[in-house]
């Protein structure tokens, strides 16, 4: 019963990063209806800066979060608005097809800065852990998620309780009327995906610390995300929370019963037969739209 | 029709369009060469059969489609090619066909965002005046805009489009999908929003409650102002315009349907003007 109990709360934990890297992509997506293909190398960006950060200035993770998110943001902002707004006029694909082609670019230039060797951030957290009970939860973990609920609430706050939000989630449910009313739905779109880039970054800082990581692990986190996405559908924080917490508890109990190898190839099997039987994904969450 | 000065002869001009030509695909314009003049204060329906490009003509007045020829004055000023948000910050309103409330949004956040032009203490005060005109919505003021049945949700579209106090306001029909009473009720709306003197410019497939609203008529065809004049003007021809009109609606909606368009329509009256200005 307590193995039980311990491997759903490392889920949940785990769970809840997972929410952040699925957040960034389903707001994206939600408003701007173009899938964000750039998404897990900008995770794998914030775990190497964050990996910097540490190592060079010994800043905590905890805190290169807080420098992470403007940063990211503003470089979310500027790719937006040098390389896909235009293409997006045209289509989302077009706008799809470019942020592939920024993440191979991505993929190349951190291969270049950090090599393919595989790193950790080594925080003073890193091996402790916390008993309650004959439940045992890793230190790095708890504050981790606690980073993560953070960042999701503020994010949950901006949107559902700012004007500004509220703004962009108008574009998301009708652009032609968001427009009408007075709303830059251009200067919108640079917003959003400033704001699912700084998740992403966020969501790399996190994931540093609890995972080794190398350049190339940008493909398992976009398809992560896409887990997410497709669980949780694409109602913003909210369902990605569905989806986060389905696939971190999924992949704790998967990790006890199958051999780790295989449990990937579980997720991506599920993913795939979720997209054969629903291609409009699972949409979990009670949440349908942001 | 001359030029643009058919209608507001003396009168201010809220919304002109000057010789536009428009259209969603190049080579295939709807609007060919459309010349109309809405005047300040006043009613103006645009009326016509399917496909002759009334809805288009709107969506140019607001900013929603660039035109590829032509010009938009709003009261005098040249705002061709401005995009709709900023021809909303000049006050242009628009009231599009169908459905527009933002459905996950509560009724209040969609009228806060009515009045997203305005100052934050600005927004509030213009929200309550509208609660205030429209208690109904106060009540549900929380409720997301989705679950609110097509009438209220109609009313919270146009309200919604008058918080921010336009100068001008675009609606396209009025009434589609809403049941005789409701329709009635979109009119009524429309009747004092001409009360307060804001300049309405309406497209209707609803013929003769626009034409009782109406201060001036064009009639459109195939992307030009065919005829236009003061509903007593008109009087002579409405009441064969209105058959005319009802008669190309009927065709249409024969099983057989597509092979009859607005250009087999039967003729449409004076036909002073011809086809000899045919673009493209």
């Amino acid at each position: 019963m307590t193995t039980v109990l311990q491997v759903v709360i490392t889920g949940v934990l785990l769970g809840l990063i997972y929410t952040l890297i699925g957040a960034g992509l389903t707001i994206v997506l939600g408003v701007l209806r173009i899938v964000n293909l750039s998404q897990g190398i900008l995770v794998v960006i914030g775990s190497f800066l964050a990996f910097d950060l540490f190592v060079r200035w010994g800043i905590d993770p905890i805190l290169s979060v807080l420098i992470l998110i403007p940063v990211f943001f503003v470089v979310g902002a500027l790719a937006e608005l040098l390389f896909v707004r235009v293409p997006a006029r045209d289509s989302s694909s077009r706008a799809m097809l470019v942020l592939f082609g920024l993440m191979m670019v991505g993929e190349a230039v951190a291969t270049l800065a950090w090599t393919t060797d595989s790193r950790s951030i080594a925080v003073g957290y890193a091996n402790g852990s916390i008993a309650f009970s004959g439940i045992v939860v890793p230190e790095d973990y708890l504050i981790m998620a606690g980073v993560a609920i953070a960042v999701l609430g503020l994010t949950e706050l901006l949107l559902y309780r700012t004007m500004l939000g509220k703004a962009l989630r108008a574009v998301g449910q009708n652009r032609q009327a968001a427009e009408v009313l007075g709303i830059d739905s251009a200067w919108m779109a640079t917003v959003v995906f400033g704001l699912g880039t700084a998740l992403a970054g966020a969501a790399g800082a996190a994931l540093g610390v609890l995972f080794p990581f190398s350049t190339q692990l940008d493909s398992q986190w976009l398809a992560y995300s896409f887990i997410v996405v497709l669980i949780g559908g694409l109602g913003g924080v909210r369902s990605s929370l569905v989806g986060g917490l389905a696939l971190g508890v999924g992949q704790a109990v998967f990790s006890q019963v199958l051999p780790l190898d295989i449990v990937p190839v579980v997720l991506y099997g599920i993913l795939a037969a979720a997209l054969i039987v629903r291609g409009g994904g699972i949409g979990l969450a009670r949440v349908r739209r942001i | 029709m001359t030029g643009s000065a058919g209608h507001a002869g003396g009168e201010a001009v809220a919304i002109e369009l000057v010789d536009v030509v428009a259209g969603y695909y190049a080579d295939q314009p709807i609007l060919r060469g459309l010349e109309l003049a809405c005047a300040a204060g006043r009613v103006t329906a645009l009326l016509g059969p399917n496909g002759a490009g009334k809805s288009t003509a709107l969506r140019v007045m607001v900013g929603l489609l660039r035109p590829a020829e032509g010009r938009v004055l709003l009261f005098g000023e040249d705002v061709t090619g401005r995009s709709a948000h900023e021809l909303a910050r000049l006050g242009v309103a628009f009231v599009p066909q169908g459905r527009s409330a933002f459905p996950e949004l509560s009724v209040q956040s969609n009228l806060e965002l009515g009045a997203w032009t305005l100052g934050r203490r600005r927004r509030r005060e213009a929200v309550d005046a509208i609660f205030d005109r429209y208690p109904s919505l106060r009540d549900k003021r929380k409720v997301p805009a989705g679950r609110l049945s097509g009438g209220q949700q109609r009313l919270l579209e146009i309200s919604r489009a008058l918080v921010a106090d336009p100068r001008v306001v675009v609606v396209d029909e009025p009434s589609v999908g809403l049941s005789p009473i409701l329709a009635e009720r979109s009119y009524e709306e429309l009747r004092r929003v001409k009360a307060e003197g804001r300049t309405v410019v309406l497209v209707d497939q609803n013929v003769r409650p626009a034409i009782a609203l109406a201060d001036y008529i064009y009639s459109l065809r195939q992307g030009r102002a065919e005829r236009a004049g003061r509903p007593d003007e008109l009087a002579g021809d409405l009441t064969e315009l209105v058959r005319e009109w009802l008669g190309v609606e009927h065709v249409q909606r024969a099983p057989s349907g597509g092979a009859v368009g607005p250009a087999d329509a039967p003729g449409w009256g004076t036909g002073e003007k011809d086809e000899k200005e045919q673009v493209g």
